[in-house]
């Protein structure tokens, strides 16, 4: 046990995946390794709200789920108030939980009700307190007039407002949230981002890890954000740090039709222009194919540059929108992810 | 694009049943437990064989063989509905709405899923006819191979229809599984498994006359161990044969049914 | 099992069981309940045909001798009773993580701090509960068959249900391993359940079975409980029950024990190797 300085650490963390497969049923077996977790550090402070970012596949369940007991790491350390989570998974069960998107994790044949005295019950939440700790999780999100329904009845974004409940149930210290508005509507994204932001971080002065694939859901609620991208850690800090780091204060963001190779090497050695990173756009113009470039420029006044350059190689230019580095220009510019 | 279906589901059952090595090990275990528990049902009694009336005739059967070409049977039956309970476990994983959402025919899907558990049951079959041979050395006397060809093969189809009508219960409602076993039970007792048909009370034989099992079972036992010829056992075959078309209409019908329904009660993810 | 009773376990205990039964019971329908008495009727009415139809009431010489007495609807009652324990043992306990995984709250209570066995003990608790109803179902269908109790030996027939669930639930335990790591519905528990009803003595004395199944049945809980509850109910003179119930402790405890190690190897297993998500 280490001496207890962050809420939440990983030293060195690594997971690998064995997979075995057999060709027929009685074949031979073959096995591959998939490092899903390649060495990563990081370090959340009490009280903080940490975003871990990444597309999918990048290692950010794999994380959460080390951090939360129901994986171990094939190596590295890990520690939640200080306990290891492998030699102290029982003190790190009492003082965690974690709510995941998707419909599990509940029992479909009890109601709201049913399931968090139940989960009260396996979490030794004082007795005296289960009713009315129930209760007022219920109405923070609005489910209280629906509690005694079973949860087969209840939509998506209802099953998803009773994980949250579940998560906090037994008031841990250390919440992990693993991609808690996947699939849900806009509205009901934003009014669980707002409860997360203010209710549970900002009152109840809870750690909290977020993972998400969504820049915009990170940017907009955490301060401090880590980047995963095929299961290393290539970035963490504040997000505004991180923006520092960028060579460049602006990006534009450009959606031209006829653009050529050519066109775009004589773009990139432009003088103004750092960096250029051409991104997946679905639409067409007048039956030309659409790309959206990300350019880095060291300051606005190079727009007319590049928007010259562009007109002389014949592009046609759609849309230009110029703007200060956003979370996901810097996660492609840490990862080179598109 | 039936014939498609049929295939790929049958595939997909195989695929899922034989996951694990160890379904190989329980298909040999499962029937020969299953006779046993048939066989020591005996003990109690005095006797070493059966005899069974037939047709005016009296043959005398080997015990063993007896009980074990009972079970053997029944486990076919078995086997279908294990599964036909796909649509189950199609229903725990959330799938059987994706399933029933494409234009793939509902019989396909009954039959390619009946049909991959007849590979289960040619593997079983290897076993015990193994343990037959080799442990309990069963007294087999075969004339006609026609005839136990037929028998078994009428058997097969007989139990294939029965197990998609009692299938079409899977879709319907997520206590399919407890219809489907209220059924069974009955199948058990009524068809002459456990003991020789002659000895049903009066009343209920008329019953036992409604289950294709019974006839199956009269015929794969006369030409596996009495040395009955196909004249023998034309009758019992040409119900069979009846019994079958007739219960592959119903449950073309049945499972129209019940997806209509499940459909109206909005069953289909309940589980 | 006693040293792990803390209030935290025994509350992780009956919260299960309440929600097991919950959820059996909230879908109650009569056709369910039915099925309690409809599947006693189905196999005890073959023991009776067997019994007066084709044999005319008559067993063998080696089948009273065994059993001391004659009565053979009585004998296969008690055996078919204690089955229902078997298939709660099997096809219940033997199945609460590949259910809970397949439902997708595995995870939500392997996160949680409670005790893996006291979960376990809950849904033996529920399965017993629901288990009772049809053991009492047997013995009410087998009154219509003619069932006759000669004796109650309340002390002997308590010891010898309780004695014998104990034991079925640490083989419940053990069958989780098997379910989980093979992935397997209930091929497993079938199988189990199928061998139990061989060479437990359900429909035949032990004393009859061939040597070697006989020497298989010396393994199972059930070969003494059953036994013992015979005894308890029928009271052959010449029986002494005392090797029966000392070899149903000592079965109890070498399942519980072996149970327990199975489970917390499984729970590792299923960390390393990440199975909480694979169904």
């Amino acid at each position: 046990m280490t001496i207890e300085s962050f809420a939440v650490e990983a030293q060195q963390l690594s997971r690998d995946y064995v997979s075995t497969k057999r060709s027929h049923i009685l074949g031979r077996k073959t096995t591959t390794t998939i490092r899903a977790l390649d060495h990563i550090d990081f370090e959340i402070d009490e009280g903080e709200l940490f975003g871990l970012l990444g597309p999918n596949g990048a290692g950010k369940t794999t994380t959460v789920k080390i951090l939360c007991t129901l994986l171990e790491p094939t190596g590295g350390h890990a520690f939640v108030k200080g306990y290891d989570v492998v030699k102290d998974a029982a003190r790190v069960r009492k003082i965690v939980n974690m709510v995941a998107g998707g419909e599990r994790m509940l029992y479909y044949r009890l109601t709201g009700r049913e399931n968090l005295r139940y989960f009260a019950d396996l979490y030794d939440v004082p007795k005296k307190e289960v009713s009315t700790r129930v209760d007022r999780l219920l109405e923070l999100v609005g489910l209280i007039d629906r509690a005694d329904d079973e949860v087969e009845k209840y939509s998506k974004g209802m099953r998803q407002r009773l994980q949250i409940c579940r998560g906090l149930i037994n008031d841990p210290e250390v919440v992990f949230l693993d991609e808690p508005t996947l699939g849900l509507d806009v509205n009901i994204a934003k009014d669980i981002r707002k409860f997360i932001r203010e209710k549970i971080v900002e009152e109840q002065g809870k750690t909290v890890l977020l993972t998400t694939h969504y820049m915009y859901e990170a940017e907009e609620m955490c301060a401090r954000v880590g980047f995963l991208s095929k299961g290393k850690l290539v970035a963490v800090g504040h997000i505004e740090e991180l923006k520092r780091k960028m060579p460049t204060g602006f990006s534009m963001e450009v959606l031209v039709t006829r653009l050529t190779d050519e066109t775009l090497e004589g773009l990139r050695r432009l003088k103004k222009v750092k960096r250029v990173l051409i991104t997946d756009y679905e639409g067409e113009a007048e039956g030309e194919k659409i790309d959206r470039l990300i350019i880095n420029v060291d300051s606005d006044a190079a727009a007319p540059e590049v928007l010259d350059y562009m007109s002389t190689m014949h592009c046609r230019t759609i849309s230009v929108n110029i703007r200060g580095p956003t979370l996901e220009d810097l996660f492609m510019f840490f990862t080179g992810e598109p | 694009m039936f014939w498609r279906v049929v295939v790929a589901e049958m595939k997909k059952n195989v695929r899922q049943f034989f996951f694990s090595r160890a379904t190989l090990v329980w298909a040999f275990v499962l029937p020969l437990g299953n006779g046993l528990y048939l066989y020591f049902l005996y003990f109690p009694f005095v006797t070493k064989s059966v005899e069974l009336e037939f047709n005016a005739s009296t043959y005398t059967l080997d015990l063993v063989g007896f009980t074990l070409i009972g079970q053997l049977l029944y486990s076919f039956f078995v086997m279908v509905m294990v599964v036909g309970a796909a649509f189950d476990r199609e229903r725990e994983q959330g799938t059987l709405e994706a399933l029933l959402l494409s234009p793939a025919n509902r019989m396909a899907i009954l039959l390619g899923g009946a049909l991959a558990s007849a590979v289960w049951y040619m593997w079983m079959l290897i076993g015990v006819l193994f343990s037959w041979i080799g442990f309990f050395q069963v007294n087999i006397i075969i004339n006609d191979f026609l005839a136990l060809f037929t028998s078994v093969a009428l058997s097969y189809l007989s139990l294939v229809a029965l197990g998609m009508c009692l299938e079409a219960l899977f879709i319907h409602s997520r206590r399919g599984v407890m219809y489907g076993t209220m059924l069974q039970e009955p199948i058990m007792f009524l068809s002459g498994l456990i003991f020789p048909l002659q000895a049903m009370p009066r009343g209920l034989l008329v019953f036992s006359y409604l289950i294709p099992l019974t006839f199956g079972l009269i015929s794969v036992r006369l030409t596996l161990l009495g040395g009955a010829s196909m004249f023998d056992v034309a009758v019992p075959l040409g119900i069979l044969a009846f019994m079958t078309a007739t219960l592959f209409i119903l449950a073309m019908w049945l499972i129209g049914y019940a997806e209509r329904q499940a459909k109206v009660k909005a069953t289909l993810t309940q589980f | 099992m006693v040293i792990q009773m803390a209030p935290h376990s025994l509350r992780v205990l009956l919260a299960t069981a309440k929600v097991n039964l919950t959820m059996t019971w909230r879908f109650f329908s009569w056709t369910g309940f039915a099925l309690r008495f409809w599947i006693p009727l189905m196999t005890l009415g073959a023991a009776w045909v067997l019994y007066n139809h084709v044999y005319q009431g008559v067993t063998s010489s080696a089948f009273r001798n065994a059993v001391g007495a004659s009565d053979y609807l009585s004998f296969i009652t008690i055996g078919n009773a204690f089955y229902v324990f078997v298939f709660s043992a099997a096809f219940v306990v033997g199945r609460v993580m590949f259910w809970e995984r397949a439902m997708g709250t595995i995870e939500a209570t392997f996160i949680t701090p409670m005790s893996r066995l006291a979960h376990m003990a809950g849904a033996m608790a529920a399965a017993a509960v629901n288990s009772t109803i049809d053991f009492v179902a047997v013995f009410l269908i087998a009154l219509l068959f003619g069932f006759q109790a000669s004796s109650f030996n309340t002390a002997l027939f308590f010891a010898s249900l309780l004695l014998t669930a104990f034991a079925l639930f640490g083989i419940g335990l053990m069958t989780n391993a098997i379910t989980l790591t093979f992935r397997d519905r209930t091929t497993t528990a079938n199988t189990l359940s199928i061998l139990f009803m061989a060479f437990s003595g359900i429909v035949c004395p032990v004393e009859l079975m061939p040597v070697w199944a006989q020497a298989i049945s010396k393994a199972l809980p059930l070969t003494y409980g059953i036994r013992l509850m015979r005894a308890s109910l029928l009271r052959p003179e010449s029986y002494n029950s005392l090797y029966d119930l000392v070899a149903l402790i000592m079965l109890g405890i070498i399942f519980v024990g072996i149970g327990m190690i199975t489970l917390r190897l499984i729970e590792r297993n299923m960390r390393k190797k990440a199975l909480f998500s694979v169904f």
